[in-house]
C-alpha cells in the first residue's frame, strides 16, 4: 500500500465505466473512437485489446499503447 | 477491389494460329528453313551441319530464327521487369508451340499463383502448382495445372511433342525475373515458339488463409474464381475480401479459415479464435484488427487449420520474443 489518499473526485470526471472495463481510444480509419475493452491479448510483438465492435463481432484491435 | 496493374509480354516467334504463319520443315521443299509471317525469332533445332551449315538456312539469313545444332538441349529465355517491385503477381500465362509444318498449338498451361515479389527466396513455378515439396514442373511430370480458358486440367507431361517448359521466377529487389526454357527437347528439325504473359498488380490484395489441397481447390469453380491457389495457404490472393468471405462461408461452413483484408488491415477469423492464430502470421500480416466471424464449435477444427498452416510454412523461423 502506498498510503496515499485517493484523489478528490473532479467535477469533470469521465462517465462511470462498467466495473472491470477499461476504456481506450483507438483509431478506426480516419476517426478516433473510444471503446470499452474486455481484455488484452499479446501476439508476437503486438498487443491487441478485445471488445465487441459495432458490427457485433468480437474484435481485437491493435493496442494504442 | 481497386487494383492497379500491368502485364509483361514475352514472345519468341509469332503466335497467331494462321495458315500464313509457318516455317517450312519439309527438307524436300525448295523453301526449306524459311519462315513466313514470323516477326520475332523462333528457336530452330537442326543438328545436321553438314547438309545445312550454320547460317545457310533462309530463316537464319532473314534473321527470324535462332539456330541450335544440338538436339539434347536446355535453352532458356529471361524476362526481367523492374517495375514489378513490391507488387503482387496475379497470374502468369505461358504458352508454347511446336512446329512441324504449320505452327499449331500443342502445349499450354495457365498458372494462377500469388507470391510477394519482395520475398528474397527463389521460388519455383511448382510452388504455385503443387507446392515446394513437389517436383518441379519440368522434371517431375506432375504438372497438371488448371487452364481457365479451356476450363480443363492440362498436364504437360502428357504432351507427346517432345518438349517441356521449365520456368522459375526470382522475386528480388530488382523485380520480377522469369526464366523459361525448353527442356530435354530432342526433336530435330523443329521450330519452337513461346509466348508468355505475366500480370501483376499493386494495392489491395485480400487473401484467403486456408490450406486447401490443390485437387480440392480444383473441384470448386467458385473458389477458383475468387482466389488464386497457393500451396502455403496464405498467399491466396483474390479481388475482394467480402467475396472471399462469402464464398468460403458457403463452401467451407464447417472448417476453419481466415480472410485478410489488406485494404482495411483486418484479419477475419472463421471457426477460429485469436488463440489459434500463429505469431508468425501476425508478424507477416501485421493486421490492425482481427474479427471473429464465428467462434469454433469444435476446437479440433481450429487446431487442424493451425497445424496444417504451420506445416506448409515450416520454413518460416519462429519469431523471437521481445523483452
Amino acid at each position: 500500500m502506498s498510503g496515499r489518499l485517493p484523489a478528490p473526485e473532479s467535477p469533470m470526471a469521465p462517465p462511470v465505466q462498467p466495473p472491470g472495463k477499461k476504456r481506450v481510444r483507438i483509431r478506426k480509419g480516419r476517426k478516433w473512437v473510444d471503446v470499452d475493452v474486455d481484455g488484452e491479448v499479446k501476439k508476437g510483438r503486438f498487443k491487441y485489446v478485445k471488445f465487441v465492435d459495432d458490427d457485433g463481432l468480437d474484435t481485437y484491435w491493435i493496442s494504442p499503447e | 477491389m481497386p487494383f492497379t496493374g500491368n502485364y509483361m509480354r514475352f514472345a519468341l516467334g509469332t503466335w497467331d494460329n494462321k495458315w500464313e504463319t509457318y516455317c517450312q520443315t519439309n527438307t524436300s521443299a525448295s523453301d526449306y528453313g524459311t519462315c513466313y509471317g514470323v516477326f520475332q525469332k523462333l528457336y530452330f533445332i537442326q543438328s545436321d551441319t553438314t547438309t545445312y551449315p550454320v547460317g545457310s538456312l533462309p530463316c537464319e539469313q532473314a534473321g527470324n530464327c535462332i539456330r541450335f545444332t544440338i538436339a539434347d538441349w536446355y535453352y532458356t529465355f529471361t524476362i526481367v521487369d523492374n517495375s514489378s517491385v513490391n507488387k503482387q503477381i496475379l497470374l502468369y500465362f505461358v504458352r508454347s508451340k511446336h512446329h512441324t509444318n504449320v505452327i499449331t498449338l500443342n502445349c499450354g498451361s495457365f498458372f494462377v499463383g500469388t507470391e510477394s515479389i519482395v520475398n528474397p527466396s527463389n521460388v519455383s513455378v511448382s510452388d504455385f502448382i503443387r507446392g515446394p515439396v513437389r517436383a518441379r514442373l519440368a522434371t517431375g511430370g506432375r504438372c497438371d495445372v488448371y487452364d481457365p480458358i479451356t476450363n480443363s486440367v492440362f498436364n504437360i507431361a502428357n504432351q507427346t511433342v517432345g518438349y517441356r517448359i521449365n520456368m522459375e521466377y526470382y522475386p528480388n529487389a530488382l523485380g520480377l525475373k522469369i526464366i523459361g526454357g525448353f527442356f530435354n527437347a530432342t526433336r530435330n528439325n523443329t521450330f519452337y515458339a513461346v509466348i508468355a504473359f505475366i500480370a501483376y498488380a499493386s494495392e489491395a490484395s485480400p487473401s484467403l488463409i486456408m490450406p486447401v489441397d490443390y485437387n480440392e481447390y480444383l473441384a470448386y469453380n467458385e473458389l477458383r474464381k475468387t482466389v488464386g491457389w497457393s500451396f502455403d495457404g496464405v498467399n491466396q490472393l483474390g479481388w475482394n475480401a467480402s467475396d472471399i468471405i462469402n464464398t468460403a462461408r458457403e463452401l467451407f461452413p464447417d472448417r476453419a479459415w481466415a480472410v485478410y483484408d489488406d485494404n482495411q488491415n483486418i484479419l477475419y477469423l472463421y471457426n477460429l479464435t485469436m488463440d489459434y492464430v500463429p505469431d508468425w502470421l501476425i508478424e507477416k500480416l501485421t493486421p490492425t484488427a482481427m474479427k471473429v466471424l464465428k467462434a469454433p464449435a469444435d476446437v479440433a477444427v481450429a487446431k487442424a487449420w493451425l497445424d496444417l498452416l504451420n506445416e506448409r510454412n515450416a520454413q518460416i523461423p519462429p519469431q523471437a520474443e521481445l523483452p
